[in-house]
């Protein structure tokens, strides 16, 4: 049935920056020619959350956005509703519906209840957006994601002053489609008036970019598709809205469908065979033979991958989501290093100097007490990169500037080393052995 | 369940227009009159533009007169069910028309207050600051002095709502604006609190003293000519008493980036008091004493009270208990503190509505 999740806390240290495993060293005396290291077992369930990639149908996350009362909790236990009883579509038992479930933000209180359902095309995780802050620090922790939205409004009262930052929150955190749901139409007996609310909406959407001539703007009455009245302008247009959903919202690109990207955890020798790098498959997938290029920290190295193992297997392919050794034509041990990553050449570019947008984590979620202001340096750690980072804002910052924990901030980030990194990217921010701040990149620099 | 809803849906709309409201025989109103009359007067409702419209032949400018004897008929409403809404998210505005020394009659006069409303949708859209912002002008503009001379006052609530709103063309009373931001906004605004910052030298509260200086700061940001707004905000009351001025222009410099300092100071760092007599302890930076931290604000790894003391021996002043080169009192607000945090149940509630439903 409908399966709900309920806030969680969670403390414990962020895994991704500290993700470390293969640390045993091979002995080559013991080595073989078929198996030269063992991963810990602890990988199998590492990979096993990665059974996601094998769901029969493509998972998308929206979320419902508009002014207080204008229907959003109504909307969504209606679309539940009418789902679950138009036969096909179930509501299915998912443990985990964020893309990279040991990348998510750990150590900060998530606040992101979601509901999910399924129509026969797509599965939806659904969340409520009450807050601008509160989101955005759930779209950077990574806790809770909208890769689509409906905007609801109430055809009492049309666009709202707010409606705009609505717009701007979508816009900010790279929203590229829109659905519009006009709620309440039962309340209205003048259909001039919705045509109104409908030219008003069209306006607004193209004044903030999106498409306003094509964005799909579907009028109904959630309650009486709640209630099961009036199906004409109830459940007849629920699934008019889902309709839409599913055929204008575009899907993300799944991690398996990107170009090729390892990071390199660690690099052996081994007797015999060459220098075999270790890490975990972030997305994509490579085969035996393929070209690569070795990118990160201030260095670019192309080879071949000659050979490729898993779990004491050889494998002629691995995918996102495996931890596997690639054996690398060529290379010696020195010039491979961890923090540096394997990827497809030219999939993805080597930077210094990012734009991000951070979450700056509160005492209370074990960050700072105290607030930074411009030049700060902590380090940043993304993949299995640790690289010193300084902190200053973008133009226009007043000088004064100061970025107080509980912030959510737009910073320009000047990396010690270059480090393979691009919008979307995430990574978190530290102080000695302290996490201060999660982040997300919204625009490469230099 | 129906009832209840129509009445919340027409809450807003006073009896002459609801009868007209759902008439569909009327004239049809062309979105672009409706675009003017919103360049007049921006923040009317699509509805109430468009009976505006019609109510008025589809002449703009009367419809502009027809909206504003609406707004009228709303102040004139009793409060509805809106405001039993809880307002948690907001801002702090602090607004010094007046800040010490240098300006007329060497007088010190500010206001802060806390302007809440549902969302932060609302708290970070423009007209909601500029309110904000206007309201904590017109606290600075209407404090009086107290019988005992403390430089803070808590300024009463009531007396505020009835005072006209500061740099406002037309007589708005403050509690009307509000109303008005209501209708507009349709969430539940309120005013939690409002303080005055006085000082009218020379003082007889704060005798030892003979020149003062406001500082004051709002993390967030909005600023404008009459103030700025944030999340968090601290106005604060910098003293000094040098025995002579030399250069009195070199000292309101200093005072003024002083208490600038000061004020970015207790607003980043948690600060609930100002000095103790207690020798200072290691834990300096994150104490919550104020004259125990060290400065960051000013580019320093010194205490502020050493930095203090740096000034007093700059300007020949003697410091003694508080007094010399001092903060004299002050306060930080943060919005909604002490107020039960949300939590979110939403997909608690759609679980109930789903269930519930037959
Ligand atoms: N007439 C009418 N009322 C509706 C409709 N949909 C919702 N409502 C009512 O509007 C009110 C608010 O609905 P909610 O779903 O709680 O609105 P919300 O947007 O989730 O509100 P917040 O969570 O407070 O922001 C409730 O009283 C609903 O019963 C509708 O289609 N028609
Ligand atoms: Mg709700």
């Amino acid at each position: 049935m409908l399966k709900v999740y309920a806030p969680v806390a969670v403390a414990a240290p962020f895994r991704a920056a500290t993700r470390s495993f293969v640390r045993r060293i091979p002995n080559p005396r013991a080595s073989t020619s078929t198996q030269t290291w063992a991963p810990r077992p602890s990988l199998f369930v590492l990979a096993r959350t990665y059974a996601s990639y094998t769901r029969e149908k493509p998972h998308l996350n929206i979320g419902t956005i508009g002014h207080v009362d204008h229907g959003k909790t109504t909307l969504t236990a209606a679309i539940t509703k009418v789902l679950s009883e138009s036969g096909g579509a179930k509501f299915t038992d998912y443990a985990q519906i964020d893309k990279a479930p040991e990348e998510k933000a750990r150590g900060i209180t998530i606040n992101s209840a979601h509901v999910e359902y399924e129509t026969p095309a797509r599965h939806y995780g659904h969340i409520d957006c009450p807050g601008h802050a509160d989101y955005i620090k759930n779209m950077i922790t990574g806790a809770a994601q909208m890769d689509g939205a409906i905007i609801v409004v109430s055809a009492t009262d049309g666009q709202m002053p707010q409606t705009r930052e609505h717009l701007l929150l979508a816009r900010q955190v790279g929203i590229q489609k829109l659905v519009v749901w006009v709620n309440k139409i039962d309340a209205i007996d003048d259909p001039e008036m919705l045509e109104l609310v409908e030219m008003e909406m069209r306006d607004l959407l193209t004044q903030y970019s999106f498409d306003g001539e094509h964005t799909p703007i579907i009028m109904g009455s959630a309650l009486a598709a709640l209630e099961g009245k009036t199906p004409e302008i109830g459940s007849e247009r629920i699934k008019k809205l889902v309709q839409a959903c599913d055929d204008w919202l575009e899907l993300p690109v799944r991690d398996l469908d990107k170009p090729f990207l390892m990071s390199v955890e660690g690099v052996y020798s081994i007797a015999g065979r060459g220098t075999v790098v270790t890490g975990r498959v972030d997305r994509g997938s490579i085969t035996k033979g393929a070209d690569i290029e070795i990118l990160g920290l201030n260095d670019s190295i192309r080879t071949t991958i000659t050979g490729l193992e898993m779990f004491h297997r050889e494998l002629d392919r691995a995918e996102a989501g495996d931890n596997c050794g690639a054996l690398l034509r060529g290379i010696k041990r020195e010039q491979v290093h961890r923090g540096q990553i394997l990827t497809v050449p030219g999939a993805i570019k080597a930077h210094k100097k990012v734009q991000a947008q951070v979450y700056v984590l509160t005492k209370d979620e074990g960050g700072r007490y105290t607030p930074f202001v411009s030049n700060y340096k902590p380090q940043l750690f993304i993949r299995t990169a640790d690289i010193t980072a300084t902190v200053t804002f973008p133009e226009g910052t007043p000088e004064d500037k100061m970025v107080m924990p509980g912030d959510n901030v737009e910073v320009i980030l000047d990396l010690d080393k270059n480090v393979a990194i691009e919008q979307g990217s995430r990574f978190t921010l530290r102080e000695g052995n302290k996490t201060i701040g999660t982040g997300i990149v919204t625009k490469t620099l230099d | 369940m129906t009832t209840r809803l129509a009445v919340r849906a027409f809450a807003f709309i006073p009896p002459f227009i609801r009868c007209r409201y759902n008439s569909s025989d009327s004239v049809k109103v062309p979105l672009e009159l409706i675009r003017q009359l919103r360049q007049h007067v921006p923040a009317v409702t699509l509805p109430l533009a468009r009976t505006a419209l019609r109510y008025s032949g589809l002449d703009v400018p009367k419809a502009v007169e027809y909206v504003h004897k609406f707004d009228q008929t709303i102040l004139s409403e009793r409060p509805g069910k809106v405001y039993d809404r809880a307002a948690g998210e907001g801002v702090i505005a602090i607004s010094v028309p007046s800040p010490g020394l240098g300006a007329i009659g060497n007088l010190v006069r500010g206001g802060m207050v806390e302007l809440n409303c549902e969302t932060d949708f609302v708290s970070r859209s423009g007209a909601f600051n500029v309110l904000a912002t206007k309201i904590a002008h017109t606290v600075a503009f209407f404090a009086e002095r107290t019988p005992d001379e403390e430089c803070f006052s808590d300024f009463d609530l009531k007396t505020l709502e009835d005072a006209p709103l500061c740099s406002q063309t037309g007589d708005l009373t403050v509690q009307a604006a509000v109303k008005k931001a209501v209708s507009e906004f349709k969430e539940n605004i309120t005013i939690r609190r409002a303080v005055s910052l006085l000082v009218q030298p020379p003082s007889r509260k704060y005798i030892a003293d003979r020149v003062f200086y406001a500082g004051w700061y709002a993390h967030g940001s909005h600023r404008s000519e009459i103030g700025e707004t944030g999340k968090v905000g601290s106005l604060l009351l910098l003293a000094a008493s040098p025995d002579q001025i030399s250069d009195q222009a070199k000292l309101i410099e200093d005072m003024s980036k002083l208490s600038k300092n000061l004020a970015r100071q207790t607003t980043g760092f948690e600060t609930l008091s100002i000095r103790t007599d207690e020798p200072l302890t290691d834990a300096d930076s994150a104490s919550t004493i104020l004259y125990h931290q060290q400065f960051a604000m000013h580019g320093t790894d010194q205490t502020v009270d050493d930095v203090l003391q740096t000034y007093a021996d700059k300007w020949d002043i003697k410091r003694e208990n508080g007094v010399g080169m001092d903060v004299r009192d002050l306060r930080r607000w943060t919005v909604g503190e002490g107020m039960p945090a949300k939590v979110d149940t939403f997909a608690e509630e759609v679980r109930k509505m789903a269930g519930e439903s037959p």
